[in-house]
Formats: structure tokens, C-alpha cells, sequence
């Protein structure tokens, strides 16, 4: 049925080798060759018969394995936390074996442990328009949160409970994929687990910040919290760095003193003078971190990079606060776990927690010291 | 349909199934030459129709109507606005027909159906120009508040005669609705008398607890293909024949609405006539279902 | 008149649901019974049907207390053009309300939380690698919302999978647990939860004894989490009969 395709520059289509373009195959095959060293794509038709042919090597592109320097192919898919890993692409069977054999001897790629975080670099008062803000790096992750505070009514149910937003943005300078409306889902995805992590129950128990101290007139006038955080590269535990830069950015929050000026009665709303001298801390000592345990095989590792999360299995987001209790827990992943290696993770996880919440503590302490 | 003259052969050489799916105008036209449709019934026939009152606790009133396994739910929210000031006596109903994902697999999230916003008008049209309800009873203090009733339906399975079932959901709604008693409390609202404990208070709308429904519609889709009338078609005769007529009247056998959106065939007035006359049968069992489905809740 | 769109008038709902706290919480009283007079460790009766949507390929119905979930499987077919090639399958889920689900009237959008919560219970569960190149869409319309409503969903989903005879390892079922005050209080209401200081999701496979989705929020001690993790898996084994019950029942009148 189908016709036969002419070969390329072929004495029939004399003139088709002067211009491509022209002619078309409606069906062909790419084979892809990848080894350790080299990558080289051929595209034929549906006989076998090359059309042409690229090799990574000529391309520019160096690999070398042992130094992590280039992939064959950019890692253009995203941090892994919303695609499912197998779709990732770009890592040779090789390269997965080594991540995965890394994990099991308990030295990963960068040379940590298991259970070690990457340097976390933190600086606050980045944005001067906000009210709070920080940049928080964690190895090519890095994250920018910024708190907004603006004056409004609390709503008729929780009359003494101010609103708190968190929004979590995809910066497109991220990954390819983020372009458009391509980071929407990863967007929800963090949005929602941040505040169920931060936010605490629908009573408001357990809360990391606590609405009802935003509160300046119930019912009438409270301050409402907008927090925005950005991923500006993503190289993997987007959740962890945007809660620690969430933290960061609300100990470097200032809220403006407000005084009631004029009782109101009724409904009516009652006058307020804001104070642009005073200014109200937070107290972020009870707001929690979240550490995140990716599984890898039978082993599980803290701050896996967006390569180690292309490999996981499961991961689980475990928020704990500096008293030790578990504020929240999302888990991700599609494959199941088992609930006894749930309760171990969590209990790993508490024990993390406490050196990242101290760690994280000094270096808000020196980044706020630096600022001022 | 690239062999039309070979069809005739393979129908005593391929499966029923294949058959149906290769050529399925021959497929029905078959059966239509022995006044037969491929479900077993005869052509002027609609499918087992069913009522059940009172599905969504969370409404006013809601209903859920079944013809054949065409599936539809309606439910009415009553809420308190204020009138407009032309016509400060009269309540308001706002109607609106959804078609979710779930109903069919041709509608995606995010893409609603094509058929959808054409039945929500159609709906709308019928009911408030049928004179079903009188909207001076959904008033509550004369231009101050008013009842504005939110009435949605769903289509949960969608299997044809779209319009026929939803109309028939959204009147047994309306037969079902009943309506909270109300008090106006000190800040001018409208509340509900018992929650408040305002009980003691002289209630708004102590004898309004239903609605009377004057005149009811009820309609019939028929589709016309040649020479023959189908009534109650499923999706899949609507999707091979392309023109229909929907007729709706009400208890009374007065003419509601006539709905014939073009199609290939052009009908003649008896044929136009007949469809008519088997909705005037249809009007018949549709109030004696729906009467069945009320005094069945009288009885609960 | 009628309502014209765009013109709509605003409208109250004549409910005002200005429900406070009972103050009962406040001491830790036991003798507190529950508003629908379950023990708080008693789930709602499970009522489950498949094949509730005659145009999809697979579809449950599931009704616990209030709460009214129905969900259509389509597929596994064709995926959007604009998708990459993939040699495992897809799966594609969205979850939306009924206007008329809530105490108050809502505006019947999707629900993108629920949407991305129930694709992962439901991803490691599923077969992928038995329809490649394809989509298989879960489309869930929560009818009446009367709490507990995730879980709900999960559940019936999985069920509506089976139906659609869509390859799994197990069903999956998802049970949920409400923490108020230092009561642990399963399969919560919608009352129930509108207070409560914590809450706890999980999805298991019952038979492989796997969880595939875990939520928590709130303030939890490790006691706590070991409890009413404990609660929610024998709450599942349960679930899971009984949905396992329903196919049976399909199964046997399918033959007949």
C-alpha cells in the first residue's frame, strides 16, 4: 500500500537533495544509541534507510560520569516531584545504577550521607517592598519567599482568625517545562502541601503561625498574611528549601503597630493609625520544618538532588516543629509503602529535624546580623 | 462506508456487533423496516421511566429522573435577594443544566459539552414561559427580600433525550421543593425561624411551604429519519440520525414549545402532527410517574 | 423575571451557619456522643454499586452517611495529541462539587487538591505498564459533600477502576481520621470537621498492606500518629471487604 520513499538524493528526486524541505516521510524511526560516553541519535524511515544522524559528541556536549558535570541531554523535565520517575529522561542506565548503588553504600554523587543536607545559604530582606522576605539556597535550589501583610476584615465564621495565602510560583528560568501554564500543577502541589504543613488543623490547632495573633480588632480588623514563595532553579527538595525560606522570610517579617483610633459600634469598621515607626516581630520559634525522606531503593535519603529524585520510588514531606511533634505529612509518589516503614521515616525524621532547625536558626541569626 | 455495495453481503457474513459498528445507518434502517428499534422496542415507545424524590439532603427540594439509563439530578437551593425595583413582588429562578465529565466520554474537564449551554436554554425557556410557577409566590416582604431559587441539574449519565429527562428532573424538584420558614431578624435579614430561636416571631411565609405548580410541562424528543418516527431516541440513534423534534406540552395537552433545530429531513405538518400526538400519550405516563413518586413520599 | 446571566443579584443563603465550637470539647468529656450517634471509632455504613454510568467504560457509586460520590472511568484510550510519547500508561484525574454539595452554594468548580490527592492513592495501585501509550481518565462528582468526602472518593474510584477492568494490584481504600481535642474520631462528618484540630488521610491496599497516600495536618505526638494509623488500617481492611463484597455481587448478576 504505502509507496516507496525515494532515497535521498536519489537520481528521481534529483533536485530534492538541494532542498530538503521539500520532501516528506510521513513515517520514520529514531534509534538512539546511549553508552557511558556518547550519545548518537539516527532518524530513518520505516525501512531502516538513514535520513540523518547527530551525535552528542559533536554537539558540544562532554560527559563525564564520576565528575556530574553535563548529562547527555539537559534535564529539562521538571524537579521530579510531579512527574512520575520513570518519565525522566535523560540518565543512561549506567548513571541510574551508580545513583542507586550510591545510596545503598551510603555515599551519594556530591560525597554526603544519607541523611545529610546540602549547605543551606540563606539571606533575608531581599524584596524591600515586602514586609519580609529571604532567599534560601540549597546546592542549585534556590528559593524566595516573601511575606505581604494587609489590613482586612477577618471572615463572619472565624471572627477571630486572620487569613493567611501561601502561593508557590514556578519561575520558568527553572526549568523549560515551567513556561506557560506548565508549572501549575507542580505550583498546586507545593501551595497545598505548605499549608497544610504551616497552617495546621481547621480549628487553627498546631498552627506554625498562629492566626489569631494577627488579629487587631475581632471580628472588624486583623492583618492578612500573603505568602509568596519562587522557585527560581529547582534542582530538587523544592519542598524543604521553600518552607525554610517561608521561616527565614517570617523572622524577618516587621508588621506595623496598629492603633485603634475610634471605637466603631455596629458594622461599621473602626478607625485605625498605622505606625511606621513600631514595628511587631513574629515569633517564628514554632513554626516547623519540613524534611523530606526520598526512597531510593530499600534506603531513603534527606535533600536528594533533582537526579536522585528522578530515582525515587516514594517520598515523604514530614513537617516537624522544634518541639518534636509532627505538623503535617504529605506523601508522594505513586508506589506504596509499607506503615511500619512509614513510622520509621517519621521518627528519622524528627531526629533530622532538630540539627536542620538548628542549623537554620544560626544562619537566619547571621543572615539578619549581616543585613543590619 | 467506503464499500456501500458490499454491506449488503457481509450482513449475513460478519458478527451482529461488527456490523453495528461498520455500518450502523444500515444497521438501523434494517430494523426500522420491521417497525422494530435494535433495543426491543417499537418505534413510537420511550424507554422505563423513573422518579425518585428527595436524593440530595443538602437542597430545598431535588429529584432524580431516570429514562432508560439517561440520568439526570436536580436540586433547588433557595436563597433570600433582594427584588429588582420594577418588580419589587416577585421572586426569581435561576436555572442552570451541567454536563460533568462523568456523564459521557465525550465531555473533558475544562471543555464543557456543546449540548449543554443549548439545553440550559432551552430549559429555562420552558419552564419559566410554561406559567408552571408563579413567581409572585416566591416573594417574601414586597420589595425588601425575595426568593431567588438556584435550580442546577446534572446530567450523571448521558444517553440521549438529554432535554426530556432534565425537565422531567427539574419539575419533580419543584414538586418536591419545600420551602423553609423564614423570620426577619433585627439586622433586616431573612433567617431561618427555628435556628435562630425567633420561633416565637411571626414567621414570613407561614402558609407558602410549597409551591403550587400550575400548569406542569412535560416534553417528548422525537427523531424523524425518512418516513419513520422515532420516539425517545438513544445517543446512539441521535448521533446516526441527525434530525429531531421536541415537543412540549403541558398537563393540559397545551402546546409548550416546539423545538426542530434543522437536520436533513424536512418535515411535512402530519409529520410534525404525529410527534405531537405521541407526546400527548407521553404527557400521560410522565404524570402518572410523577404523581406515583409523590404520593410515594406522602407515604414515607 | 428571569434571572439573567451577568445580572444575578446577589443572594444570601437564609442559613446562617455561624456554628461555634461546642463547648463540650473544651474538658475532655467521654461522655460526648457523636451528632450521628456513632462510637468514635465507628465508621459510616458503606453502600457501594458499580456500574452506575452506562456511557463510561467502568463507574461506582458510593453513598456513606451524607456523603454521595459518584465516579466514571474512561478509558484506557487514545491520549492528547499534545502528549509525549510513553510507554507506560497515563492516568488523568479530576475530582469537582455539585453546586448544591455544600451547606452553602457553592460554584461547582474542580477541585485541583482533591484532583492531584486522588491521582497519587491511585497511581501506585494501577497497572500502568498494561495500557501503554494511552490515558485512563477518573472523573469523580461529588454529589452531596457530607465529610470525609476524599476518601471517600479514593475509594469509589477504585472501585469504579475494577468495573472498567483496568489492571490493579489491589483496591484501593482510604479511611480518614479526626482529631478533636484528645478524641480520635474516625470517618468524620462534615460538622465534625468544620472543628476539628487535626485530621489524618490514608489510602491503603488492604491485601498488600501498602499505604499509597498519606496526609496529615495538625499538631500530631508520635502516640497519636501510631494509634490513628492503626484505626485507619483496620478501618480500610474493613472498607475493603465490603468493596470487594460489591464486585462479587456485579460479578455473580453479570453472569446470571
Amino acid at each position: 500500500m504505502a509507496k516507496p520513499i525515494p532515497k535521498v538524493g536519489s537520481r528521481r528526486s534529483g533536485r530534492s537533495s538541494a532542498r530538503k524541505s521539500a520532501r516528506r516521510i510521513p513515517k520514520g524511526v529514531i534509534h538512539v544509541q546511549a553508552s557511558f560516553n556518547n550519545t548518537i541519535v539516527t532518524v530513518t524511515d520505516v525501512r531502516g534507510r538513514v535520513i540523518s544522524w547527530s551525535s552528542a559528541g559533536t554537539c558540544g556536549f562532554k560527559v563525564s560520569l564520576r565528575k556530574k558535570s553535563v548529562n547527555p541531554f539537559p534535564l529539562n523535565t521538571c524537579s521530579g516531584f510531579c512527574c512520575t520517575p520513570k518519565e525522566m529522561v535523560g540518565l543512561s542506565a549506567g548513571e541510574k545504577h551508580f545513583i542507586q548503588g550510591g545510596i545503598a553504600q551510603d555515599l551519594r554523587l556530591d560525597g554526603r550521607k544519607r541523611l545529610t543536607y546540602r549547605p543551606i545559604y540563606v539571606e533575608t530582606g531581599i524584596i524591600p517592598q515586602a514586609h519580609g522576605s529571604a532567599r534560601v539556597r540549597l546546592g542549585a535550589t534556590d528559593v524566595i519567599a516573601s511575606v505581604k501583610a494587609e489590613l482586612g476584615k477577618p471572615s463572619a465564621l472565624q471572627p477571630d482568625k486572620a487569613k493567611i495565602a501561601i502561593y508557590v510560583d514556578c519561575s520558568p528560568t527553572a526549568a523549560p517545562m515551567f513556561e506557560g501554564r506548565g508549572g501549575e500543577e507542580l505550583s498546586t502541589e507545593l501551595s497545598v502541601a505548605l499549608e497544610r504543613c504551616l497552617l495546621g488543623g481547621k480549628s487553627g490547632a498546631g498552627a506554625g503561625i498562629d492566626p489569631t495573633s494577627l488579629v487587631v480588632v475581632e471580628g472588624k480588623v486583623c492583618w492578612d498574611l500573603y505568602i509568596d514563595g519562587l522557585v527560581i532553579s529547582s534542582d530538587g527538595n523544592l519542598l524543604d528549601a521553600l518552607a525554610a525560606a517561608i521561616k527565614a522570610a517570617l523572622s524577618n517579617t516587621g508588621i506595623p503597630k496598629v492603633d485603634v483610633a475610634a471605637e466603631a459600634t455596629g458594622d461599621e469598621q473602626p478607625e485605625v493609625n498605622i505606625s511606621d515607626e513600631e514595628f511587631l516581630q513574629f515569633d517564628t520559634t514554632g513554626i516547623p520544618v519540613i524534611v523530606t525522606l526520598t526512597k531510593v531503593g530499600k534506603h531513603y535519603i534527606v535533600d536528594a538532588t533533582s537526579e536522585e529524585e528522578s530515582q525515587m520510588s516514594s517520598a515523604v514531606s514530614i513537617s516537624v516543629n522544634r518541639k518534636g511533634h509532627v505538623c503535617g505529612l504529605t506523601k508522594r509518589g505513586g508506589a506504596g509503602l509499607d506503615p511500619s516503614i512509614i513510622l520509621d521515616m517519621i521518627s528519622v525524621a524528627k531526629h533530622v529535624s532538630e540539627q536542620l532547625i538548628n542549623k537554620l536558626d544560626s544562619e537566619i541569626a547571621a543572615a539578619e546580623a549581616s543585613e543590619e | 462506508m467506503g464499500l456501500p455495495n458490499a454491506s449488503g453481503d457481509l450482513s449475513t457474513e460478519v458478527e451482529v456487533d461488527a456490523f453495528r459498528r461498520l455500518f450502523p445507518l444500515r444497521f438501523f434502517e434494517k430494523h426500522l423496516l420491521e417497525s422494530i428499534r435494535p433495543d426491543a422496542r417499537p418505534l413510537g415507545r420511550a424507554r422505563d421511566t423513573t422518579i425518585a424524590l428527595g436524593a440530595v439532603a443538602s437542597a430545598n427540594g431535588s429529584a432524580l429522573a431516570k429514562i432508560g439509563s439517561t440520568t439526570m439530578l436536580a436540586a433547588i437551593k433557595m436563597e433570600v435577594m433582594a427584588p429588582s425595583i420594577e418588580i419589587p413582588d416577585e421572586g426569581c429562578i435561576a436555572i442552570d443544566f451541567h454536563m460533568p465529565p462523568i456523564c459521557s466520554p465525550i465531555v473533558r474537564p475544562g471543555r464543557p459539552a456543546e449540548a449543554a449551554p443549548v439545553v440550559a436554554k432551552q430549559l429555562s425557556d420552558t419552564i419559566l414561559s410554561s406559567g408552571m410557577i408563579n413567581l409572585k409566590e416566591l416573594s417574601l416582604v414586597s420589595g425588601k427580600a425575595a426568593w431567588m431559587a438556584y435550580l442546577d441539574i446534572y446530567c450523571l449519565d448521558a444517553d440521549g433525550a438529554l432535554f426530556d429527562a432534565a425537565l422531567l428532573a427539574a419539575v419533580a424538584a419543584f414538586s418536591h421543593l419545600e420551602i423553609p420558614v423564614v423570620s426577619l431578624n433585627d439586622d433586616g435579614k431573612i433567617v431561618l425561624s427555628e435556628e435562630q430561636g425567633l420561633s416565637d416571631r411571626e414567621p414570613v411565609n407561614k402558609e407558602k411551604r410549597k409551591v403550587n405548580l400550575g400548569s406542569i410541562p412535560f416534553s417528548l424528543t422525537c427523531i424523524l429519519h425518512k418516513n419513520y418516527i422515532l420516539a425517545d431516541p438513544t445517543a446512539e440513534e441521535e448521533s446516526i440520525m441527525e434530525t429531531s423534534v421536541t415537543v412540549v406540552l403541558d398537563s393540559s395537552s397545551q402546546l409548550v414549545s416546539l423545538y426542530k433545530p434543522g437536520g436533513a429531513v424536512l418535515a411535512y405538518t402530519s409529520a410534525i402532527q404525529d410527534c405531537i400526538a405521541l407526546t400527548r400519550q407521553r404527557v400521560k405516563e410522565l404524570q402518572k410517574i410523577l404523581e406515583e413518586a409523590i404520593s410515594g413520599m406522602e407515604v414515607d | 423575571m428571569a434571572a439573567k446571566p451577568g445580572s444575578v443579584p446577589t443572594t444570601y443563603s437564609p442559613n446562617l451557619a455561624q456554628k461555634t465550637r461546642p463547648p463540650i470539647f473544651k474538658d475532655n468529656d467521654l461522655d460526648w456522643v457523636r451528632p450521628d450517634g456513632r462510637g468514635f471509632h465507628q465508621c459510616r455504613p458503606a453502600f457501594f454499586r458499580t456500574g452506575a454510568v452506562n456511557s463510561a467504560s467502568g463507574s461506582a457509586y458510593a453513598e456513606l452517611g451524607n456523603t454521595k460520590v459518584i465516579v466514571s472511568v474512561f478509558g484506557p484510550r487514545e491520549s492528547k495529541k499534545a502528549m509525549m510519547y510513553s510507554d507506560t500508561g497515563r492516568l488523568n484525574c479530576n475530582v469537582s462539587h455539585t453546586t448544591f454539595a455544600t451547606p452553602v452554594r457553592g460554584q461547582g468548580l474542580d477541585h485541583k487538591e482533591f484532583s492531584s490527592m486522588l491521582h497519587k492513592a491511585l497511581e501506585g495501585a494501577i497497572m500502568l505498564e498494561t495500557f501503554p501509550k494511552t490515558t485512563v481518565d477518573v472523573f469523580a462528582l461529588v454529589l452531596e459533600s457530607g465529610g470525609s468526602d476524599l476518601p471517600v472518593v479514593i475509594s469509589c474510584a477504585s472501585l469504579a477502576l475494577a468495573d472498567a477492568g483496568i489492571m490493579m494490584y489491589d483496591l484501593v481504600a482510604a479511611v480518614s481520621v479526626a482529631c478533636l481535642g484528645k478524641n480520635l474520631v474516625i470517618d468524620p462528618i462534615l460538622e465534625e470537621e468544620s472543628y476539628q484540630d487535626g485530621s489524618l488521610l490514608l489510602a491503603c491496599m488492604p491485601s498488600r498492606n501498602e499505604v499509597t497516600q498519606l496526609t496529615f495536618t495538625g499538631e500530631w505526638s508520635t502516640p497519636d500518629i501510631n494509634e490513628a494509623m492503626q484505626l485507619c488500617l483496620d478501618a480500610c481492611s474493613k472498607l475493603g471487604k465490603v468493596m470487594r463484597t460489591c464486585l462479587k455481587e456485579a460479578a455473580s448478576a453479570s453472569q446470571e
